[in-house]
């Protein structure tokens, strides 16, 4: 989590705080379609599953918290 | 509200009756065009060497001979899956706009390019499934859009598809000029060189008139949005070559690692200089960019 946190900063240089769990980071345009597959292999790094893209939805990156129950719980799988 | 329909000027006009012409006599048959032998010979090279993206980063000495022509060949099915997922796309943005209200000049070519991007849609994914046995999935994602003008949206939209072929045709010219490249190899990068050629023309009108247009238009705002969005998509291309499914079937370990090694290499700013010349002097020339930036 802190390291996505971080990723989002750095693509972000004009906000100056960690976003918050439940901050809509799409809305914000915090993350955007043109950072999405250095987020998407970020993610994949962390949590050492492929992602399938046809399995999710922009919804599932809309918060931090959500990310991190769909993506980062160990036990969750692609699918979940 | 200016209307499309003054935006496309006598030059844009004089290029669509000229390349709608060329579309026509150059017309082929590309479900017949190709061989498709049984297989790519063993050992051979899919990609030229300079376009591989470990070209002159100290990371390439981590690969033995059998992992970089595995990384040619990865890189190569990265390139022509990137084609297939990256025409779908812009496909539809250009399926919008035919024979719509503002779009009457340039529609006649639109036809040709529709027809066109279907067939190379066809021969790259033919190549994919037939040598490498699969496409890689598309790994991107469509995001709500934002509330632009149509104007601005257009010259979005627009830039986008000729960003895109000028940065396919760098790799297209060189490896159709290739030696060291299977005939195989070359001719699909040819073919679509030749098609190619005149999409970039057209695309180069369309992108020149609408930045005039927005030029004189648009307020602050939306050239400064016009400006960002140009550089980050030409960034976000060139992110796209460095492929983790690449390296993870070219049997490189910790492909995510590689992957940020190879990017940092500071030798890849020249190689990525290289790639994105024919945009950048675009963009120069029609004064989207700073012309002293060079
Ligand atoms: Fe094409
Ligand atoms: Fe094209």
């Amino acid at each position: 989590m802190k390291r996505i946190a971080e990723w989002i900063q750095t693509k972000n240089p004009e906000l100056d705080r960690e976003p918050s769990p439940t901050e809509d980071l799409i809305e914000a345009r915090l993350i955007d379609s043109l950072d999405f597959l250095e987020f998407i292999y970020l993610l994949e790094d962390l949590s050492g599953r492929p992602i399938d893209l046809q399995e999710v939805s922009v919804d599932d990156f809309r918060t931090l918290e959500r990310i991190a129950h769909r993506f980062l719980r160990p036990e969750a799988g692609t699918t979940s | 509200m200016t209307t499309n329909a003054t935006i496309w000027d006598d030059e844009v006009a004089i290029a669509v009756t000229r390349l709608t012409a060329a579309a026509e006599s150059e017309y082929y048959n590309p479900y017949q065009t190709f061989e498709w032998p049984e297989s790519i010979p063993e050992g051979a090279l899919w990609m030229s060497e300079d376009l591989v993206t470990v070209h002159g980063t100290a990371a390439a000495a981590e690969l033995d001979r059998e992992q970089y022509l595995a990384l040619s060949k990865w890189e190569s099915i990265n390139f022509y899956s990137l084609n297939v997922h990256g025409i779908r796309e812009l496909m539809q943005e250009v399926v919008q706009r035919i024979h719509t209200p503002g779009f009457e000049i340039p529609t006649p070519f639109f036809h040709h390019f529709l027809g066109e991007e279907n067939e190379h849609m066809w021969f790259f994914a033919e190549f994919c499934l037939r040598y490498g046995g699969k496409l890689f999935a598309n790994r991107a994602m469509t995001f709500p859009k934002e509330q632009h003008s149509a104007l601005l949206d257009n010259f979005i939209v627009f830039s986008r598809i000729l960003i895109f072929e000028q940065i396919v045709d760098h790799f297209n010219s060189r490896m159709a000029a290739d030696a060291a490249l299977p005939e195989t190899i070359r001719a699909i990068n040819r073919v679509h060189h030749q098609d190619e050629s005149r999409h970039i023309a057209f695309g180069a009108q369309l992108v020149r008139a609408l930045w005039l247009r927005l030029r004189t238009d648009g307020d602050d705002k939306e050239i400064a949005v016009a400006r960002q969005y140009v550089e980050k998509y030409i960034a976000s291309s060139l992110q796209q070559l460095y492929s983790v499914d690449a390296y993870r079937n070219a049997g490189i370990p910790d492909p995510f690692a590689f992957r940020s090694r190879v990017l940092a290499d500071p030798s890849r700013s020249a190689a990525h200089d290289a790639v994105t010349a024919r945009t950048d002097a675009f963009y120069r020339r029609i004064g989207l960019f700073d012309q002293a930036a060079a």
